[in-house]
């Protein structure tokens, strides 16, 4: 009964074979990129595509979409640590799993607000899902599942930035608390907040329910 | 346990991916409907919210990802190498423009210094072509008929 990180959370250390070299830490994998290592390049991007993508697929209706802004995400991450590279110097650290988070949350926002309206892809899944069974309980679940989507994306920015950064990133309370430069445990309130609000809208669908 | 307490640790048990209700939680929640119904509820609203797992469509669009970034990585810095590469020849071309055009100008008239106001002589030049107040003298008394000498004579030796 801890607080630990979802199941499915990014950077699970790999495989190692004994006598295989470390692998590079993203502050070297950067620094060799933007000393012109092209595979160091693909290596950073492979590492964290799923974090991001998975990010900025709350905020697209379409996946291409998301992946769109993968890509500048990415680019402008490397763009983010080529300016700040002369002044970190050698050995200063570089943020760069921040960076890219940080990016793709303000991307996805921007990507939302572009849109004049907040996504609808969730629920469009929802129905399709619902859809092959057309049983009644599916589709009233389906319906549910977007309006809670809807919910999410409606909550103050600072709750909605924290909830989805640990059920669709993954990151623990302590590292979304470092990206949002927020205390550890002001993020586990805003947590509370939001999911509390989440469930007064279940709540209210099931008293709404015929 | 406290129901706040019991809600605190819905709330992280919920965030946890697969939450678990077990010993001293599940025992308050039996015991209290009220933590209960809301357990159900924050339980129910986050498996709600979560997205589902990246599809095998997602998952092959994400393969493609990093050589897709490389290559835009690529066009990004393109352009600003040519307009870099540009830049540095029209400035080139500018200062070899400037410094040939001097060098013409310089050959094609002789030197001079008439913006100096010195009409092509040097200050000495000018002072040694006025007439010396002796040859002034000289002229005038030669005009009059005077003996320049003699006048030198009578007036001025001691």
């Amino acid at each position: 009964m801890t607080s630990g990180k979802p199941k499915e959370a990014p950077g699970r250390p790999a495989l190692r074979l004994v006598g295989e070299p470390p692998p590079r830490g993203d502050d070297q994998l950067c620094r060799d990129f933007l000393s012109g290592e092209l595979q160091a390049f693909g290596e950073l991007v492979t590492r964290h595509q799923q974090l991001v993508f998975r990010l900025l697929r709350r905020y697209c209706q379409r996946s291409e979409d998301a992946l769109d802004l993968a890509q500048r995400c990415f680019l402008q991450a490397f763009e983010a640590a080529r300016g700040t590279l002369p002044r970190l110097g050698k050995e200063g650290p570089m943020p760069f799993r921040q960076w890219l988070v940080r990016i793709a949350v303000n991307l996805g926002k921007n990507h939302a607000r572009a849109e004049r309206r907040w996504p609808t892809a969730p629920e469009s899944e929802a129905v399709r899902l619902a859809e092959p069974s057309s049983a009644p309980e599916a589709l009233e679940r389906a319906q549910r599942q977007a309006l809670v989507r809807r919910a999410v994306l409606a909550l103050p920015p600072r709750q909605r930035e924290v909830f989805t950064l640990r059920i669709d990133g993954g990151l623990s309370f302590a590292e979304l608390a470092e990206v949002l430069g927020i205390q550890q445990a002001n993020a586990r309130v805003h947590f509370h907040h939001a999911v509390r609000r989440l469930a007064e809208v279940v709540r209210a669908t099931r008293e709404n329910a015929p | 346990m406290t129901c706040e307490e019991c809600e605190a640790l819905l709330i992280d048990e919920a965030s946890s991916g697969q939450p678990q209700t077990g010993g001293e939680l599940g025992e308050h929640l039996r015991a209290c409907s009220r933590c209960r119904s809301f357990a159900e509820a924050a339980l129910e609203a986050v498996a709600l919210a979560t997205l589902s797992p990246l599809s095998e469509t997602e998952l092959a669009q994400l393969s493609r990802l990093a050589s897709g970034t490389l290559q835009a990585q690529r066009k990004n810095q393109r352009p600003r190498g040519r307009a870099r590469r540009f830049l540095g020849w029209a400035v080139a071309a500018g200062l070899g423009a400037l410094v040939a055009s001097g060098t013409l100008l310089a050959l094609r008239r002789p030197f001079s210094l008439d913006g100096l106001g010195m009409n092509g002589r040097s200050p000495l030049a000018e002072v040694s072509a006025e007439p010396s107040s002796d040859e002034q003298w000289d002229s005038v008394a030669a005009e009059v008929g005077w003996e320049p000498d003699s006048f030198e004579e009578e007036g001025v030796a001691p």
